[in-house]
């Protein structure tokens, strides 16, 4: 029992990544209906951006605030110039157009960086504590989980009471109609990616401090599992991502505490499936009503 | 000067003409009438009004400014609010969260926001039975009240309201268009598309006939009613 608990505390941090990057692909998906899947690499671009800014004697705060207007300007003129022209030409597309994005930023970040890791050069406090006899937490997962926890429901609650909000809440339900009662389209899907390109530099950053490392393909794999954990929450659904993120955390912390490691990468893949077979809509998704 | 004016208006799908030449004008005070057949070009002409979709050609004159070019929300800024067809109210918002989204491109006080609410009730007192409902839960007919209600938060210079009458019950329909009488005498403008001509022409005040994107008749409702070509076409003998 004491060691389940302590997996599970393991996985939080892991998890709360995850979090923070499935809350771009859910909010991106909820106004467009595209899986953006160069999302990933923003989150790479991101920790490579603040480790930059922080090897020039950015304070940390400032360095993950530049490089969050950074990438997510570049998200922005990513949607602009990438996806907009492909609007009407069905969902292929701009799909293929996404893999394309991602493959691109991979090389130039290998080319301008080569291949190899490189240590992060911002650390967390990483102090342990104790709870009761045989848990232990470090500080800096507790701090991590903090932070997207407050981010996530921080932004839940500016999609749901901001003008901003309300409007990126109406293209997600209804893209028409937002239009017609006179929501600006164009901006909200321009500030949909920028938001969500910000949560990805924050897990980037936070990625780079608690595994100490960070390299050209760390978005392929984290990336695309937060997108799994996306669609475990509810894809669209903001604290679905939270939830999906952590879950996916803790179950992979699970494998690895009870000696299956092997699997631990596949986990979230075959949880996609699953959720895919048995609850499409996420666990905190509402089945979509439809009335003629 | 009117204050509507629409010149030569022509909008293609793909390489298909769904409007040639459309020339039309609204009078300040005035409801004027869309009529024709399913896929005559109604909904085509009030989507490029909104600045749906885009126009090959012509020119789109709303108080004297050509707003062809302008998006959606620029439009609905200016007081050319549109009721669609299909009604589009969000489903899972609440009959006050879709009226207040009505508003959305306005920037009013909230005490404002809710006395217009409250005028929007005096008009459809269903409405505001259901205040706290989601519209999905709505019949039909109260949410084509509800997308009424939504324009009329966007405070239309100009409605726009596209087949009001649309798979909804004939007494509902009758209480509809007397609504939009109402509101009409009250000072909005009117822009009606309809398919139900003879309800249409009842409350309006001319008419113009679409027929395969141009219009092929135009002229005072009560004129157009008694029209021999119009009745065995559009009423029923």
């Amino acid at each position: 029992m004491i060691d389940f608990l302590q997996y599970l505390l393991d996985g939080l941090a892991t998890g709360s990544v995850y979090a923070l990057i499935a809350v771009g692909y859910s909010m991106v998906f909820g106004v467009l209906q595209l899986v953006n899947f160069a999302h990933s690499e923003l989150f790479m671009l991101g920790a490579y951006l603040v480790m930059l800014l922080f090897a020039q004697g950015a304070p940390i705060w400032a360095a993950v605030l530049l490089a969050g207007c950074g990438v997510g300007a570049f998200a922005v003129l990513m949607e602009k110039f990438a996806y907009r022209p492909l609007r009407s030409s069905g969902r292929l597309a701009p799909l293929i157009t996404a893999v394309g994005i991602s493959i691109f930023l991979q090389n130039l970040v290998q080319a301008l960086f080569s291949p190899n890791p490189q240590a992060y050069p911002f650390h967390l406090p990483d102090g342990i504590l104790e709870f009761g006899e045989d848990i232990l937490v470090r500080q800096r997962d507790i701090l991590i989980f903090i932070l997207a926890v407050v981010l996530t429901l921080g932004l839940e609650a500016f999609v749901r009471y901001t003008k901003p909000g309300k409007g990126i809440r109406a293209v997600a339900i209804h893209p028409q109609a937002a239009r017609i009662v006179g929501v600006p389209y164009n901006r909200i899907v321009s500030l949909t990616f920028f938001i969500g390109a910000v949560m990805a530099v924050v897990a980037g950053a936070l990625q780079g401090a608690a595994t100490n490392q960070i390299w050209p393909y760390m978005g392929v794999s984290s990336g695309l599992k937060a997108f799994a954990a996306a669609v475990l929450g509810g894809i669209g659904v903001l604290p679905g991502a939270l939830v999906g993120g952590l879950a996916l955390g803790i179950v992979e912390s699970l494998l690895v505490g009870y000696d299956l490691s092997t699997f631990k990468d596949g986990a979230a893949f075959l949880i996609l499936i699953l959720v895919l077979l048995v609850r499409p809509q996420g666990l905190l998704g509402k089945k979509v009503l439809v009335k003629v | 000067m009117a204050l509507l004016e629409v010149e030569g208006l022509s909008v293609n799908y793909g390489s298909i003409a769904a409007l040639q030449d459309v020339t039309f004008r609204v009078q300040e005070g005035e409801i004027v009438t869309f009529l024709g057949a399913n896929g005559a070009g109604k909904t085509t002409t009030m989507r490029t009004l909104s600045g749906l979709l885009g126009a090959r050609k012509g020119r789109v004159l709303f108080e004297g400014v050509d707003i062809l070019r302008e998006p959606s929300h620029a439009i609905v800024r200016r007081g050319l609010v549109q009721s669609p067809e299909g009604r589009m109210v969000f489903p899972e918002l609440t009959v006050k969260e879709n009226l207040l989204m009505g508003a959305y491109a306005r920037k009013v006080s909230r005490a404002q926001l809710a006395s217009e609410c409250e005028h929007v009730f005096e008009l459809f007192p269903r409405l505001k039975e259901r205040i706290a409902q989601p519209a999905v839960t709505l019949s039909g007919g109260e949410q084509q009240m509800l997308a009424i209600g939504r324009a009329l938060m966007g405070k239309p210079r100009l409605l726009l309201l596209d087949e009001p009458s649309l798979g909804i019950a004939p007494l509902l329909t009758q209480q509809i268009f007397q609504k939009i009488a109402e509101l009409n005498k009250q000072g909005i403008t009117v822009l009606l598309a309809e398919q139900n001509a003879r309800m249409a022409l009842k409350i309006a005040h001319r008419a113009y006939v679409l027929e395969v994107g141009r219009i092929v008749k135009e002229g005072p409702a009560s004129t157009l009613a008694n029209d021999p070509d119009l009745q065995k076409a559009y009423l029923g003998g």
